[in-house]
């Protein structure tokens, strides 16, 4: 008892290594958090205040940037098109991905493992071996600049994360719970929609908070594939940037606008976004 | 007896099938057809305005890079030192931060916490952000440095510094993943171990390098596996804050892939350099991971 008692009164004291690693995750920490910070002190400035050298460090903050960002007419519209894109690709790669991913978590069957290893292997592929057959094969059917064509090249890059996430979680729920249901006369669908998935239901959230970040956050397909009608969020704020190189207040603020769901997503779902973008190697 | 054991066997196999089949399917359009048709177009010399105008060439395109292609050399050679020495820093600076992690009680939810936001965040606002911090006169990186009264740096339109700078981004940007990634296996090791190697006397350096490092490889292989393929194709960061430039500075082969297809409308050739990136990845992903599933098997037969 003792001995766990000591050990335990060890690991709380304030031993100047402790300090040390303290002082260093603290410094490491402002290091992650400076440019977002910084971003969205410039975005709160006025015009000459955003060109202030040295910089102002104490200033009323303005929300002029902002309003001038959200009333430009087209820039509302590519905050649209990227909800729209974001929400119907991770809808279509969970409607997908998750049953593939029960299948390959939970039965034995020959080829199982070529076919793991090949859903992995498309998180590997160059996006832009992708892109290019599918550019021209869109512009000889003419769906460039298409919902379809960028909801479809979204799922391409999420589907197979959720596939390998998702299993992560199938495999933590017991074995016995889907023979349970199976000898109580449930189908294999009715053991799968009744019994298994409300036990993963916290994994689906998880994956399908990955796949809208995914999509929300691409840009090189967005880019190619679409040029008026649904351009997305990225591309709209990248073309802004090159027309006006030195008007930062807007700029930041349309990069903080951007920002708001991945915020949002952090500060709810921080353990599962762990586990999603460390590829299900972080449980918690 | 036999027969509902035969309906039961035949409807699980429909059951599978109609659960896995419409992904394998759409994976299948997604992979498969691509790589198929990217070697079509890159065996054929056509341009995007007239893409009815293919001519064979054979490998014509591949002789061309290897043999006639500097900047295709230049662009790999970029992306080597990119990925190398981001990936490098990125270990090195997560094993600190994650033993660091590992060695506090509290607060390490908090940490992690705001770890995760350079590694969630939206590459476009990042790639802003690092842009307006970059900038010469005006932005703040070089106000500190001359508070520190050392000389103002052209960060991004600097050529013999623009790719530092980009790789520092990629390091701000990722060394956590890293650390999420390393601190999942810290905190996995099993004590006994390191119980023992305490008794016997072992330095905290002998510990580290005999038992923790052994002990995390395949977790630390797969970690790299993931950065260095992952740094191998960055495009959106480098795209949007030096578009490849300034001259040739920062295009790395996914840029050059890039503008090779889409500003120079060269597709056939585009492809071509596609299926050579695709050929890289697949050979870094068998080195790499062949040796973490040996060292599996391995472990498990000892076990």
């Amino acid at each position: 008892m003792t001995d766990a008692m000591q050990a335990k009164t060890k690991k709380y004291k304030w031993r100047p290594k402790v300090i040390i690693r303290y002082v260093f995750l603290t410094i490491f920490a402002i290091w992650c958090l400076f440019p977002i910070l910084w971003l969205l002190n410039m975005s709160l400035k006025t015009k000459l205040e955003v060109l202030a050298m040295p910089p102002k460090w104490l200033f009323i903050p303005t929300f002029e940037n902002y309003s001038e960002v959200l009333h430009m007419g087209d820039f509302r519209r590519y905050f649209i098109n990227s909800l729209v894109v974001g929400t119907c690709s991770t809808l279509l790669s969970l409607l997908l991905g998750v049953p593939a991913s029960y299948i390959l978590a939970k039965f034995r069957f020959s080829g199982r493992k070529h076919i793991d290893f090949w859903v992995l292997s498309t998180r590997m592929v160059p996006p832009i071996t992708i892109l290019i057959p599918y550019f021209l094969m869109f512009r000889i059917l003419r769906l460039n600049d298409t919902y379809f064509a960028l909801v479809l090249m979204h799922t391409a890059v999420s589907l197979a994360l959720v596939i390998w996430v998702m299993k992560g979680f199938f495999l933590d729920v017991p074995d016995e719970l889907q023979e349970a249901a199976l000898v109580d006369g449930c189908t294999y669908w009715g053991a799968f929609t009744k019994v298994i998935f409300p036990m993963v239901a916290t994994g689906v959230t998880a994956v399908g908070i990955l796949a809208f970040l995914t999509s929300w956050n691409e840009f090189l397909f967005s880019l190619v594939l679409s040029s008026t009608r649904v351009k997305t969020a990225p591309v709209g704020i990248y073309n802004f940037v090159s027309f006006q190189e030195v008007a930062w207040g807007p700029l930041s603020a349309a990069g903080m606008v951007i920002l708001i769901p991945v915020l949002v997503f952090i500060s709810l779902a921080q353990k599962e976004l762990i586990r999603g973008l460390t590829f299900g190697a972080v449980k918690e | 007896m036999k027969v509902p054991v035969r309906g039961m066997a035949q409807s699980k196999r429909v059951f599978m099938i109609t659960m896995l089949g419409p992904a394998i399917i759409v994976l299948f359009m997604l992979t498969i057809f691509p790589f198929v048709y990217s070697v079509y177009m890159s065996i054929n010399k056509f341009y995007m305005a007239n893409p009815n105008s293919a001519r064979f060439i054979g490998l014509g395109h591949y002789i061309e890079i290897f043999l006639g292609d500097p900047v295709f050399w230049a662009s790999l050679k970029r992306t080597i030192i990119y990925a190398a020495t981001a990936v490098s820093c990125e270990l090195l600076l997560g094993m600190l931060v994650a033993s660091s992690l590992e060695g506090i009680s509290r607060g390490k939810g908090f940490f992690r916490t705001i770890f995760l936001l350079p590694m969630a965040a939206t590459p476009i606002a990042i790639a802003f952000a690092w842009r307006i911090m970059y900038n010469p006169t005006l932005g703040i990186i070089n106000y500190f440095l001359k508070i520190l009264n050392m000389d103002a740096v052209e960060w991004i339109s600097d050529p013999s510094l623009a790719l530092i700078s980009l790789i520092l981004v990629d390091i701000w940007q990722w060394t956590p993943f890293m650390v999420l990634m390393l601190l999942a296996g810290l905190m996995s090791l099993p004590e006994a171990p390191f119980e023992a190697a305490k008794v016997d006397g072992a330095s905290g350096w002998q510990i580290f390098t005999r038992l923790t490092l052994p002990l995390m490889e395949p977790i630390i292989l797969i970690a790299l596996v993931f950065r260095l393929i992952d740094a191998f194709k960055v495009f959106d960061t480098i795209f949007v804050m030096t578009g490849g430039g300034p001259g040739e500075a920062t295009q790395t082969l996914n840029v050059y892939t890039f503008l090779t297809g889409f500003s120079y409308l060269r597709i056939g050739y585009a492809a071509a350099l596609a299926i050579i990136m695709l050929i890289i990845v697949i050979v870094v992903c068998q080195l790499l991971l062949r040796r973490s599933r040996l060292m599996v098997e391995e472990g498990a037969e000892t076990r």
